[in-house]
């Protein structure tokens, strides 16, 4: 197993250093001056380049990308030009919107996608089965936004349940901070599940067709029972990989339909930054998102070692 | 005669299929008596399995089931599911072909083992533990107490086999179907899985039907013999006599094609295949109405295409279904 | 996998086709939006230009059929002038994507060694980057527009078709045929295209349409965001954005675009899933 984690972390170290080499080279021709942008029109030359040679804007280009890498690796994102403040408080007050997020977008997912298709799988060709899957289709084919407008609505000017945006933040409880993030989530949710509702109800089905199935059955356990104590678990292994990659989406999503709620998440202030030429910034979310990425599949791989035996002692 | 154990009177088992249902097993007849072993021998599509989850009630779906087994006195054709469910694993047992795929890859061992106990005998996990270790130490694995944890992929092909035999007697069956048990296994292992079956029959008086194409095997552990060919039964009788006298053409040919019939030299044999007569084994939509072994027999005659041949007694015990058994000989 | 154009290729096809539920539906909506966007081409009721204030917001009537937005154009022209939109945004990031993607593949699959280890190694890592954040990037570098979503989605769209070609392609280099060819002295490069290319065609479009169809999101969402189509040509996603602003006075404008961009991706999913059935022998039995 430690092999197999092995290489798999030296996997995620390379994905992370050639991200940042690509997102560094994408911003560097950028265009706009960030000392410019900084300054606004009234800077005489003099004043743009004390701050260009302040903001460290004259060092060769490989010299600050190293001294980038090298400070984020202290914990150091750099600091906004726009806010004047450090990155990461900023990615800090963002990330308590976002991570919530996705998350609660994810166990919406689990908890839609896992239990429907499962319910399909056991149901293989009958009607229930059939009707899930033409409404998970339906579901694959919706934008997220669309669906995310169709919420406010239905939710917020129909019924008026929930407010149509906006975050009151956690300080008046998580409760009401929930309660905002309930139909954002559900918008995102909403496709991840019908995708994941159709993987597992695939994987169910094959995995009902093995022959250690046929023994279970053998051994006069019922339908359910083994679907319950023996197939789920093996089928289980290719869902998760798939689930992994969905954390990865929903977090990804989210800067779309943080724009639908006007929620104060990373989404909104990767847009605010690239239209400041907030560099730093730009630069600090994005590989602060691959960094999630890479860290959730790491966190599947070690989820795989766990369910399936056979990972466990290949290192041998 | 021992009492009979097992009666299945004109079992037929239908498939669906692209152009209507394609007939598996074109109603069959056998017994086994208490205690008694039967071999089933055939080529890889003969209807061998089929009949073996026909009689386990897990036929594929949408399969139809027809005729009669009578097991313990007991009608199992239309039984509920859940009657089925507490005869499987219980009183009527079954291993399977191969014993990699068909553990769960994902489980331990003993859990496996136990999981029958538990389900039927009311078992608690630890006390299910115990009686799989002395199963398991029965069927010969070695260090029974500490594989209890070991997942399938630890063991090797004929360690399996021998896990699948442990799971399969924990509920003391009155049968036991082995289905191919030494297909997947070295030579030298096959003999072991044998004599360790013959030696479980004996003890623990339990009936066993021993599906196989391996001739050798069957010849070693089997009373008696049923010859299957395209979902029919084309001989059956006594071990001895089959073995001795063929009567049908296809198991002439079979028979034929064995080196020396001498068990006790099995494990060290090469093993014969059922592919000394020419021509291959057509799919189920293939077979006309007649007799089924027609296209690749030598003695083929138009009547034998026109109606399936009955089973016609040829000595004591021991029948063919052939309509020329008086030519032959 | 490697019998894939052998079937595709049979008389059978068509007739398969017909019976296959998916396919006929996603052909049909397919169809329709293809047909509205040539249609469109030459006539819509009013035209999606003409800004109208007196007549905005008008709710659906005989004359707009499903009502005007607040510049008094007309919602139903607009949709069916958007689905050009949609349809030129996800022909071209496919056909980038298939061009550039399956040649990556087919030289992986023909060169083999580092050659095919970069090019995965390449795809791994693009997998790993969140796609929509880098479209969003891109678009900001290079400013928005329709052209610059294009080249956005295109992006992500190589190694996907990279990665489907090769494994396809490996599977054509097994084969006794090319096998042949190579003992005839042929080279990769004919090989390939004599004898690979061929046979991997129907995969790649089978992908294609799939792609097809997340394209169209893509764009509608870049839409959305105002990274993609400017106005005032209509865009399905950018129609939503205006929408949305609206949504307590006029909620029907938020409801009529959204449908096109389902039904037009359900039609291509739909699709290609049938065409995957029809083309893949291993998964008909499932059915």
């Amino acid at each position: 197993m430690s092999v197999f984690l092995a290489k798999r972390l030296a996997t995620m170290v390379a994905t992370l250093l050639f991200s940042s080499l690509v997102v560094f080279l994408v911003l560097e021709i950028l265009p706009g001056d960030p000392a410019q942008v900084l300054l606004g029109v009234d800077g005489t030359p003099e004043q743009l380049a004390v701050l260009r040679e302040k903001m460290g804007l004259n060092a060769p280009a490989a010299a600050r990308y190293f001294s980038w890498i090298g400070n984020m690796l202290t914990g150091d994102f750099g600091t906004s030009y726009a806010y004047g403040v450090p990155v990461w408080s900023l990615l800090e007050e963002r990330l308590a919107l976002t991570v919530p997020l996705a998350l609660v977008a994810m166990a919406m997912t689990a908890l839609f996608g896992l239990v429907l298709g499962v319910w399909a799988a056991a149901r293989h060709n009958r009607p229930g089965d059939l009707a899930i899957m033409g409404i998970s289709q339906l579901g694959i084919s919706i934008p997220n936004f669309w669906f995310a407008l169709m919420l406010i609505l239905l939710f917020a000017v129909k019924l008026g349940w929930f407010s149509a945006g906006g975050f009151p933040g956690w300080e008046d409880g998580v409760g009401e901070g929930l309660k905002a993030l309930l139909l954002p989530a559900l918008a995102l949710a909403t496709v991840q599940a019908a995708i994941l509702a159709r993987i597992t109800r695939s994987s169910v089905i094959d995995v009902l067709q093995e022959d250690f199935v046929r023994t279970a059955r053998a051994k006069g356990l019922g339908r359910r029972a083994v679907l319950w104590r023996h197939a789920l678990r093996n089928a289980l292994i290719p869902v998760i990989t798939v689930m992994g990659l969905q954390f990865a989406e929903l977090l990804v999503g989210a800067i779309v339909v943080e724009q639908v709620f006007t929620l104060p998440g990373m989404g909104r202030l990767v847009f605010q930054s690239i239209a400041n030429r907030d560099l730093q910034v730009v630069k600090g979310i994005v590989i602060l998102l691959a960094f999630m990425v890479v860290a959730v599949n790491f966190a599947v791989d070690l989820l795989y070692a766990l369910i399936d035996p056979r990972l466990k002692a290949s290192d041998v | 005669m021992a009492e009979v154990l097992l009666s299945v009177r004109n079992l037929r088992v239908d498939l669906p299929g692209p152009g209507g249902p394609l007939p598996a097993l074109r109603g069959i007849d056998f017994e086994i008596a208490r205690g008694g072993t039967l071999g089933l021998v055939g080529e890889s599509g003969s209807g061998k399995s089929m009949t073996a989850l026909a009689l386990m009630g897990l036929l594929p779906e949408g399969a139809k089931l027809s005729g009669s087994i009578r097991f313990e006195g007991r009608e199992l054709v239309g039984l509920p599911e859940s009657a089925l469910c507490d005869l499987r694993g219980n009183r009527i047992a079954m291993t399977f072909q191969e014993p990699m795929t068909a553990l769960n890859p994902v489980q331990p061992i003993g859990r496996q083992v136990a999981e029958s106990m538990m389900l039927h005998r009311g078992f608690s996990r630890a006390v299910a533990e115990d009686e799989a270790v002395r199963l398991l130490d029965r069927v010969g694995l070695p260090d029974p107490r500490r594989r209890l944890a070991s997942y399938p992929y630890q063991l090797s092909g004929g360690q399996r086999q021998r896990v699948m035999i442990a799971l399969a007697l924990g509920c003391a069956p009155a049968l036991l179907i082995a289905d191919e048990p030494t297909t997947a296994l070295d030579a030298t292992i096959q003999g072991q899985v044998l004599a360790l079956l013959r030696e479980l029959v004996e003890e623990r008086g339990m009936a066993l039907l021993l599906i196989s194409h391996d001739l050798n095997a069957v010849a070693a552990a089997a009373t008696d013999v049923a010859v299957m060919y395209g979902g029919a039964i084309v001989e059956r009788g006594p071990a001895t006599s089959v073995f001795r006298a063929p009567a049908h053409p296809y198991a002439k040919g079979l028979i034929a094609a064995l080196p020396a019939l001498e068990p006790e030299r099995l494990a060290g044999a090469p093993r014969a295949r059922l592919q000394a007569i020419p021509g291959s084994v057509p799919d189920l939509a293939g077979f006309g109405p007649g007799c089924t072994f027609a296209d690749r027999c030598a003695w083929v005659i138009g009547a034998c295409r026109a109606a399936p041949p009955p089973l016609v007694p040829v000595s004591p015990g021991h029948s063919a279904a052939c309509i020329r058994l008086g030519d032959l000989s | 996998m490697s019998d894939m154009a052998v079937v595709s290729s049979g008389a059978g096809f068509w007739r398969r086709a017909r019976r296959h539920r998916s396919f006929v539906f996603g052909g049909i909506l397919s169809a329709v939006l293809v047909g509205t966007a040539a249609l469109s081409l030459v006539w819509t009721p009013h035209s999606p230009y003409r800004i109208d204030i007196p007549n905005r917001l008008k709710p659906m009537s005989p004359t707009y059929w499903l009502g005007t937005d607040p510049f008094g154009r007309d919602v139903f022209s607009l949709l069916m002038t958007g689905a050009q939109n949609s349809i030129v945004v996800g022909v071209v990031a496919v056909a980038i994507g298939m061009l550039l993607g399956t040649a990556l593949g087919l030289l992986a699959s023909a060169r083999r060694g580092w050659v095919e280890e970069l090019v995965m190694r390449f795809t791994d890592f693009s997998f790993a980057f969140p796609a929509i954040l880098t479209a969003i990037m891109l678009t900001a570098v290079l400013g928005p527009g329709t052209v610059n979503s294009i080249i956005a989605i295109g992006i992500f769209n190589i190694p996907v078709f990279a990665r489907v070609a090769r494994g396809a392609a490996n599977a054509v280099w097994s084969r006794e045929f090319v096998l042949a060819a190579r003992a005839c002295g042929r080279g990769r490069l004919r090989i390939t295209f004599d004898h690979v290319l061929p046979n991997i065609v129907s995969v790649i479009v089978v992908q294609a349409t799939i792609r097809f169809a997340l394209a169209i999101l893509a764009e509608a969402a870049l839409s959305y965001l105002g990274l993609g189509t400017q106005p005032p040509n209509p865009s399905w996603g950018r129609m939503l954005n205006e929408a949305q602003t609206l949504i307590y006075i006029a909620p029907q404008l938020a409801i009529f675009p959204g449908i096109a961009i389902a039904l037009a991706v359900l039609g291509l999913n739909l699709l290609g899933d049938g065409l995957r059935d029809l083309v893949d022998p291993r998964l008909i039995r499932r059915r």
